[in-house]
């Protein structure tokens, strides 16, 4: 993976740098404030399609609403904090989490959504996570 | 066609992984998928109403495939999970002083007339042709 440094260290204490693998990390007093990780991906029918993405490799789906994202550079813990949102076509209310009983690693992480009302794991059509580690 | 990687997960199903590219899929095969996993054109994969039944897939050799008694079973956990939720809606109501539009009475029958069909059905389409309970 191609990268380009581009440090600048301010009287804040904010510096640019990029790590041995090339992923860009802007730090503020040592902390990396930027996302390490990010994929957008689709899902029509039982079909997958990955439509962006930043250090992640591959998604796999392991089941119906039951997802594994992983990471091309792992993650420098397992601490990393998981943002996202999905999107779904249907008239209930779905949730989106980290899947129960299966820790995140620092090479991958197993994502549940399922519905509101029945707790069934269902497919959205339209994920979008980002993910944040220090 | 999209190459993509599946192999059978620990659940039994099969697990589709899907490259984004940043990485030739040869690499992504051996980071990413345990050892035993094959690069496949996804236009193998089931289609249709097979499709609908993702996790009831089986992989067998380079094929996958609906294992249908599981399909069944699975579908009819998922219909008796929307059964229980419909079921409380309407029973919401009746404590709202709402009407249903159907009768208790009915409205059971038709669960288990759909109960009675997940049971007679052979295929995937005949699955897919029935409804889920709603509160009606």
């Amino acid at each position: 993976m191609a990268s380009t440094i581009n440090a600048s260290s301010t009287a804040n204490g904010i510096v640019s740098t990029a790590d041995a693998s090339g992923i860009l990390k802007v730090q503020s007093n040592g902390v990396t404030t930027n996302a390490v990780a990010w994929v957008n991906w689709g899902v029509s029918g039982t079909t997958v399609t990955v439509n962006n993405s930043y250090n992640v490799t591959s998604v796999t789906r392991v089941g119906t609403g039951d997802y594994t994202v992983n990471f091309t550079n792992a993650m420098p813990n397992a601490n990393y904090v998981v943002s996202g949102t999905c999107q779904t076509t249907v008239s209930y209310a779905i949730a989106f989490g980290i899947k129960y009983n299966v820790a995140p690693t620092t090479t991958s992480c197993e994502l549940y959504t399922f519905t509101v009302t029945t707790a069934a794991l269902v497919d959205s059509t339209l994920y979008g996570l980002v993910f944040f580690g220090s | 066609m999209a190459k993509v990687i599946i192999y059978t997960n620990q659940n039994g199903g099969v697990s589709v992984c899907v490259p984004t590219g940043e990485l030739p899929i040869e690499t992504v095969l051996t980071k990413d998928c345990p050892a035993g996993a094959i690069i496949i054109d996804d236009s193998t994969l089931p289609q249709g109403d097979d499709a609908l039944f993702f996790d009831a897939w089986k992989l067998n050799g380079t094929e996958v495939t609906v294992d249908f008694p599981t399909a069944q079973a699975q579908f009819l956990t998922r219909y008796n999970a929307a059964a229980v939720a419909a079921g409380q809606t309407r029973q919401n109501n009746t404590y709202a002083g709402i009407s249903n539009t159907n009768s208790d009475a009915d409205w059971q029958a038709k669960v288990a007339a759909g109960r009675a069909a997940i049971a007679s059905a052979t295929t995937t389409a005949g699955l897919a042709a029935i409804a889920l309970p709603q509160s009606e």
